[in-house]
């Protein structure tokens, strides 16, 4: 079908003006739905015609808008509120009554408002009460979140304050540095023995295999020949341990032990040992 | 009247709904001339006419709720209930007549009454006047007076397909008219 033929046939006229037949009128309003363009044509000549009929406006006696308000009185909606919200529309004097019934009909409009007042403020109230609510535990969240910074911060800077104190002491000229040699069968084990010349402080960074239980890995210092208790690895802080002060050491030794430590070392199970 | 307001027509038709007397008001205000003009090319007699356009008034204020905006405008829906109860106050007052009527509508309209309006010098019916008789014929008998396609055939004595095809005609010619109109 030929849609701008179909417009320009005068039907679409027909239908605004209200002279279609009814098979007419049925075809416009469902071809209507389908073709904007059907549509548009029959707004713009409705525009037209509305346009022709304001041009040709004939005031009629103003009698008439009286006579109707007088007639449909109690039909209107005596509704102060949308009076107010809308304008200050103009109440005639016929209309303006002081019946008992009026007042009454005020009253009700009255309560209405009142009621429709009460539950937009329990709307807002709850409203507000769970955006409260929301916030709040969003809040909660935030000052958990930000404790846990915190400590994890604090636990941070305590670990570099350390390792810089370390740092420092790897610095010290004074400080021997003794690689201990893993012996065969042990060689997946490595440590390292840092011995302070002047403080005599002893230091032992360890990478071995975790020992079976009840067992502990106990360091020796040789001297004069005869190994010396160290200490056990088990006073250790970031990959370090602290061991016993030591002087006039030869050489290092790590050996496994039964827990709690030896006085003498078990030979048989030595791991590591490195000379100064 | 201060009424400075002005509703779109939806607001207009949703505030007529609610029976808001200030829509009304606006209604009659805005709408009235415009509708008028529709009832005054129709009815000769000042006084008919303005009961006419008072009972367009109530029809429109009673019939609010069937207006279908998806059908169209406002004021389309607006100036055919102008324009049907024109035609039914015509029908009902003029029913002996209707015969002669129909001959010579233009004619009969300057029979009766105090104030005689020229009701072929008003908006669109002008317009209509000034087509050629083949196309005026039977627009001005549908438009303005009612008939339907076959009454009209009846009346003119052509086929229906021909008043069709006429009534078709005239619509095309009366929108130019519309556009090129001062």
């Amino acid at each position: 079908m030929n849609i701008e033929e179909y417009i320009e046939s005068g039907i679409i006229e027909s239908y605004v003006l209200g002279i279609a037949t009814p098979e007419e009128t049925a075809s416009v309003e469902s071809l209507s739905t389908q073709y904007p363009e059907i549509k548009k044509a029959i707004k713009d000549f409705e525009l037209q015609l509305e346009k022709n009929a304001f041009e040709h406006a004939v005031t009629p006696p103003k009698e008439i808008h009286d006579l109707l308000r007088v007639q449909l009185k109690d039909e209107f909606q005596q509704s102060t509120l949308a009076k107010e919200s809308k304008s200050k529309s103009a109440p005639t004097p016929t209309i303006q009554q002081k019946v008992p019934g009026k007042v009454f009909s005020l009253w009700k409009y009255a309560a209405v408002a009142s009621i429709i007042l009460l539950l937009s403020s329990v709307a807002l109230n709850y409203y507000f009460y769970s955006n409260y609510r929301d916030t709040k535990s969003n809040y909660d969240a935030l000052v958990l979140a930000n404790n846990t910074l915190q400590a994890n911060n604090n636990l941070y800077k305590a670990k570099f304050n350390s390792l810089q104190s370390k740092l420092k002491m790897l610095e010290d000229p004074d400080m021997r540095v003794i690689q201990l040699r893993a012996l065969p069968g042990k060689e997946s084990n490595t440590a390292t023995v840092f011995w302070d010349m002047k403080s005599s402080d002893v230091y032992l960074m360890p990478t071995l295999t975790a020992p079976p239980s009840g067992k502990e890995y106990q360091l020796w210092a040789i001297i004069d020949g005869k190994p010396v208790d160290a200490g056990m690895l088990q006073n250790c802080d970031d990959g370090m341990c602290k061991m016993k002060n030591m002087a006039g050491v030869q050489a290092f030794a790590i050996t496994l032990e039964n827990k709690g430590g030896s006085k003498t070392p078990d030979l048989n199970a030595m791991y590591l040992i490195g000379k100064v | 009247m201060s009424e400075k307001t002005t509703y779109s027509e939806d607001e207009l038709v949703l505030y007529l709904k609610q029976r808001q007397q200030s829509a009304f008001d606006y209604l009659y205000e805005h709408y009235a001339g415009a509708l008028y003009q529709m009832v005054v090319s129709m009815i000769p007699d000042k006084e008919t006419a303005k009961d006419v356009l008072q009972e367009v008034f109530i029809k429109i204020w009673n019939q609010v709720e069937t207006y279908d905006p998806s059908k169209g405008r406002l004021f389309t829906w607006m100036l055919n209930i102008s324009r049907n109860a024109s035609i039914d106050k015509l029908r009902n007052k003029n029913y002996k007549n209707q015969q002669k009527n129909l001959a010579l509508p233009e004619d009969v309209y300057k029979v009766g009454g105090n104030t005689i309006i020229n009701t072929d010098q008003i908006g669109l019916r002008k317009l209509v006047h000034t087509l050629k008789d083949e196309w005026k014929q039977p627009l001005e008998l549908t438009y303005f007076q009612g008939y339907t396609q076959e009454e009209i055939s009846k009346i003119l004595d052509l086929p229906v397909g021909t008043v069709k095809t006429r009534l078709r005609a005239a619509l095309k010619e009366l929108r130019k008219l519309m556009i090129t109109e001062k």
